[in-house]
């Protein structure tokens, strides 16, 4: 684990994620269905991205290669300057245990284990020790204060999703990734979701990337990566709402 | 509804073939007991038939008469004289029989079933195969027999009566050979026919006891009353006249008490089996059913009433049920007449036959029907209480509810505490009580066990916490157990399930060796000495007294020793001296008198020789003191008046608590200096039967050839061996093999249970897919997946196992205790190894029941299972 390898001006460095042709294709023969198609993208570091398009564009599927939940059927792909493709499932679970973090829509806590012994979960897996003064500091940022001895279902949809994004920050991954974590929250609690989200990327130099089809929730990010039929279709760089609700306009008027 | 409740079980067929196998087994173990005891009465009745095949009537006087012992008496012309008599009766056939003895060719001097036949010899059950029907002064032989004694047509017989004062073996020509009895009774023996006439001849004093006939017109029916009033006329107190059909099922009925009895020991078994299957398959249900739950709440809102969704859920267990009972059904004709038929020509035995009937088919069926009706009643019940709005709900929130039953706890104390009481008189009672007692203990064992098993709730859930907190150290082991306790109802039936199986298995054990060390103990205490060779018995003397050692009597010496300590078998022996006797052998000795019943030897070695030949747990006598076998001086003696070598008398104190072989005393130690170092008079010696040679057994050779050994190499007779090994090694082999068929038939059950966790295991598993994905993303690798899965399993198996084991014991060692109160001392006595085995077996099955759910959770990639609904 590289703990302390994060520069705190993202600018000038590498990228934390980078793609090279990736390719995802289902199936075989006149089948076939091309989710991904020989797309290159890059990620730097310290920043919060977000990646957009219509339904069956493919952003779920790019992001779960990124994230190595799921293996391109071909092209590059490096992860925090260390090549990923190729690495066989312990070595991938090794990878995304040490070095990823995630936040789901749903279904993200164990519903035995307590608010706390959730966010420890990663750490534990790992057999490492958490930086107790980064998670007290996550702790406050949480707003949790009592509950963390309590199991999910005694928590809101809010307050779960919240424990989710704290247990993805806690073991400072080169990245997290979050797929839709906004989907089933009303507002406010998807604010304070995508709030936490941001301050991470922007006080602790955390690479953050989201897929999202809400452009409310893109806009907070400082990137958005627009996708189309598998393919790239743009991006736009600190984004407003109504900038990225024409934007995926225009991809669905295309279609 | 009726369509969806068979497309529901199509639908779940995977979930539902566990608990079709769970009935199968208990269904297909009750089908085969009642096969079983129908097929021991056909066969039964295939054995005495063959006497009754070629007549139509079958008179049984039934009063024991002797032809021509004087009083009143029978012959077989007066007995047949009402049959010729009666017009529709074309011919008859008189059978008088007994067990005599006779010279068979090259087999010797045999016990042989005689039959004397007096009348028509064509009815006579046995039908002939070669040669005639014997005249005077000849017989017939059963085929296998002749075989057997290399005789044939024309060869002679030696027969004479058994046991008569004066053995007039006679000649007989064989006439002819006839097919082997098949009449269980008269089994193994050869078995010779000849005519009454030849029989009086010899004066072998056959009895008839049937008398058969046939019939040209009419059925035994139309005769009997008519018949029995002619016999009773004769003087018959109850004589009977039947069919053969009504001769052959009394004859089984009174065969086959024995039988009922059987079938009923093994119907408890599967009664056992089948409360677990019970418990299987309600848990399974019940998993089955809360995983439905959306489903169920999704027909609600469309409108299905409570009552519809409970028949829906009823309807799929009888579906269910019936094809576990149907497939049962076929595995349990299958093997029990697989069984018959394997055993009958394994032995060539072809009246062992299967005997068929249609009701233990229906039996099966209703009880197939029962057991899952029984099953699914609560989870039904469970299922009409979802509200339609659960369709509705975003997800699953399976939150484990506690509700545990305060009633049931309370209630289940209550047994245990009432049981424990009972259990205890059942221990403390005393030899008078012994039969109070044990029905004490019984009884206190029975509440207690569905005590334990109504706390099951508690009581499992927290034997899984204790095991899995050596685990909680890493996060696998710590999800492992948090997960075997998630649905804490659900762990505790499917424990509750092996546990039942797992107690009765282990309180076999531990009662059958605890009872067997006891036995041992106690063997040990009257027989201190396995086995035990004496050169000449006390009687032996009576008619030399002049000689030295008796006449032509074997006196036992060391090179003796030597011999039967080198023998196979033999762990130890030793050449063990009299030292002194009682006064009456010197006395018997002086007199030449033939009286010598107070003579007895005094054994004296010193105690490393004395350890090394004797039963292990045996006591000896302290210096000075002397122990006393049974029948060797009355219990209530205090002192013993002995003889030594030196002539004197000397009275020593008894030691109670030591142990001498039975009709001898034992001294050790100093006693031995005490007594005078000098020979016994020869006289004396002898009159108390010599020196002996004592030996310890190792089990390695039965106890009969050992025996035959020792009389070979010290050249005695098998009068001058005794001891405990024969006794000893008879009573632990029914001990161990009561064990084993108990064992087996227990395992049922436990086969059983072990399904049900194995599906219970798989239901979670796939239940939990998702949250296995989600471990998977975080950093979960597909080995700790499957450890976590095992130990899982592993824990709620081992939790069972541990309780029954514990139970086992308690219930095993109450019960040995109470059934063995009449003996003195208690052995504690725990099979470690077989109780480890019993361990292993549950554990290492759950585990390797964990091994498909868990490969496929690990199969499935992190994105797929998160998909998952």
């Amino acid at each position: 684990m590289s703990l302390d390898a994060h520069p705190q001006a993202p600018a000038a460095t590498p990228s934390a994620v980078a793609a090279q042709n990736l390719t995802k294709t289902y199936g075989t023969g006149p089948m076939a269905v091309t989710a991904l198609d020989d797309v290159s993208v890059a990620f730097e570091r310290g920043r919060f991205t977000a990646i957009m398009g219509p339904s069956g564009s493919g952003k779920s599927t790019l992001m779960h290669c990124l994230a190595t939940l799921d293996t391109p059927t071909s092209g590059a792909l490096s992860l925090g300057g260390t090549r990923v493709d190729g690495l066989n499932d312990d070595a991938l679970t090794t990878l995304r245990r040490d070095r990823v973090g995630f936040v789901f829509q749903a279904f993200n806590l164990v519903p035995t284990l307590t608010a706390l012994q959730n966010i420890l979960l990663p750490l534990e897996l790992a057999g490492a020790k958490p930086d107790n003064a980064w998670l007290d500091e996550l702790v406050r940022r949480l707003g949790l204060g009592d509950r963390l001895g309590h199991k999910p279902h005694e928590l809101s949809g809010g307050q779960q999703q919240r424990v989710a994004v704290a247990r993805a920050l806690l073991p400072r991954p080169d990245v997290v990734f979050g797929d839709e974590p906004t989907g089933n929250l009303d507002s406010t609690s998807g604010a304070e979701v995508l709030g936490l989200l941001q301050r991470s990327a922007h006080e602790d130099g955390q690479t953050v990337i989201m897929v999202t089809h809400d452009p409310v929730a893109a806009s907070a990010a400082d990137r958005v990566v627009l996708l189309k039929d598998g393919r790239l279709a743009g991006e736009i760089l600190n984004p407003q709402v109504q900038q990225v609700s024409d934007a995926l306009a225009q991809l669905g008027a295309i279609q | 509804m009726n369509t969806l409740v068979k497309a529901n079980v199509v639908a779940y067929r995977r979930r539902y073939v566990a608990v079709i196998a769970a009935i199968t087994i208990g269904v297909a173990f009750l089908t085969a007991t009642l096969y079983v005891g129908t097929s021991i009465k056909s066969t039964l009745g295939a054995s005495v038939g063959q006497t009754y095949s070629k007549s139509d009537v079958v008179v049984q006087p039934n009063v024991n008469m002797q032809e021509g012992d004087g009083g009143k008496t029978f012959s077989a012309k007066q007995l047949s004289k009402p049959l010729e008599d009666s017009s529709s009766v074309s011919q008859t056939l008189a059978l008088s029989s007994g067990m005599m003895s006779a010279e068979l060719g090259k087999l010797g001097t045999q016990t042989v079933l005689v039959t004397g036949l007096e009348g028509d010899a064509s009815l006579f059950g046995q039908e002939l195969t070669e040669g005639k029907d014997p005249g005077l002064n000849e017989i017939t032989v059963n085929k296998d027999a002749a075989t057997r004694a290399g005789l044939k047509v024309g060869d002679q017989v030696k027969i004479a009566s058994f046991g008569s004062t004066e053995k007039t073996f006679k000649s007989l020509t064989i006439s002819g050979l006839r097919a082997d009895p098949q009449d269980l009774s008269g089994a193994g023996y050869p078995a010779l026919q000849l005519t009454s006439q030849t029989a009086k001849d010899l004066k072998l004093g056959l009895g008839v006891n049937m008398l058969l006939a046939k019939i040209s017109s009419g059925s035994a029916a139309d005769l009997a009353p008519e018949l029995q009033e002619q016999y009773k006329a004769l003087g018959l107190l109850d004589p009977t006249v039947s069919s053969p059909q009504e001769a052959v099922s009394a004859t089984v009925a009174e065969l086959s008490g024995g039988t009922d009895m059987l079938t009923w020991v093994l119907g408890a078994f599967a009664g056992i089996a089948l409360v677990v299957t019970v418990i299987v398959v309600s848990n399974t249900f019940s998993v089955i059913l809360a995983q439905r739950t959306r489903e169920l709440a999704l027909l609600r809102t469309l409108g299905a009433r409570r009552g519809q969704i409970r028949r829906m859920v009823i309807g799929e267990a009888l579906i269910v049920g019936l094809i576990g009972g149907l497939v049962g059904l076929v595995l349990a004709l299958g093997v029990v007449w697989g069984g018959v038929a394997i055993v009958s020509s394994a032995f060539d035995l072809p009246y062992i036959t299967f005997g068929f009937a249609v009701w233990p088919l229906v039996v099966g069926v209703i009880v197939s029907l029962l057991v899952t009706v029984l099953a699914s009643a609560r989870p039904a019940m469970a299922a009409t209480r979802v509200s339609p709005l659960a369709a509705l709900r975003p997800q699953e929130t399976v939150t484990a509810r506690s509700s545990r039953g305060t009633t049931r706890i309370v209630i289940g104390l209550l047994l245990v505490i009432c049981g424990a009481v009972a259990m205890y008189f059942g221990v403390t009672g005393g030899e008078d009580t012994m039969a109070t007692s044990f029905a004490a203990a019984f009884i206190g064992g029975l509440l207690s066990f569905i005590g334990v098993l109504m706390l099951g709730t508690l009581l499992i859930p927290w034997t899984v916490r204790q095991m899995a907190r050596p685990f909680g150290a890493q996060v696998g082991g710590r999800l492992a157990g948090l997960n075997a306790l998630r649905h804490p109802q659900r762990t505790a039936a499917i424990g509750t399930a092996l546990l039942l199986g797992v107690t009765l298995v282990v309180m076999m054990m531990v009662g059958a060796t605890t009872a067997r060390s006891t036995l041992n103990a106690q063997l040990a205490k009257q027989y201190p000495v396995d086995l035990l060779v004496r050169g000449q018995s006390s009687g032996d003397i009576q008619g030399a007294p002049g000689a030295d050692t008796g006449a032509g009597k074997k006196t036992l010496n060391a090179q003796d020793a030597q011999k039967v300590a080198g023998l196979n078998g033999v762990d130890n022996a030793a050449l063990i001296k009299v030292v002194a006797t009682t006064p009456d052998c010197v006395a018997s000795a002086k007199a030449a008198r033939g009286s010598a019943a107070q003579c007895f030897p005094v054994y004296g070695a010193n105690q490393q020789i004395l350890d090394s030949v004797m039963t292990d747990s045996v006591v000896l006598p302290k210096s000075g003191s002397i122990a006393v076998g049974a029948n060797a001086a009355s219990s209530s003696e205090t002192e013993i008046t002995v003889v030594g070598g030196d002539g004197e008398k000397h009275v020593l104190p008894v030691d109670k608590d030591a142990s001498a072989p039975e009709g001898s005393f034992l001294v050790s130690g100093d006693t031995l200096a005490q007594l005078g170092t000098t020979e016994l008079p020869a006289k004396a010696l002898a009159a108390a039967g010599g020196d002996g040679i004592w030996a310890k057994a190792d089990d390695s050779v039965s106890a009969g050839e050992l025996v035959q050994s020792i009389v070979t190499a010290t050249n005695t007779d098998t009068n001058s061996v005794s001891g405990a090994l024969p006794i000893r090694q008879t009573a632990s082999t029914i001990i161990d093999t009561l064990l084993m068929v108990v064992s087996a038939l227990l395992a049922v059950a436990v086969v059983i249970a072990l399904i049900g966790v194995s599906n219970t295991l798989s239901l979670s598993v796939t239940e939990r897919t998702r949250e296995n994905s989600l471990l998977r993303a975080l950093g979960l690798t597909k080995r700790q997946l499957r450890r976590m899965l095992a130990l899982e399993a592993a824990l709620i198996a081992g939790a069972a196992a541990v309780l029954g084991i514990v139970l086992g014991s308690i219930y095993g060692l109450v019960g040995a205790r109470s059934a063995t109160l009449s003996m003195g001392g208690f052995v504690i006595s725990m099979p470690w190894l077989w109780i480890l085995v019993v361990l292993a077996i549950a554990v290492g099955a759950a585990v390797l029941a964990s091994v498909l759910p868990a490969r496929r959770a690990a199969k499935l990639s992190p994105v797929e299972g998160l998909a998952v609904e």
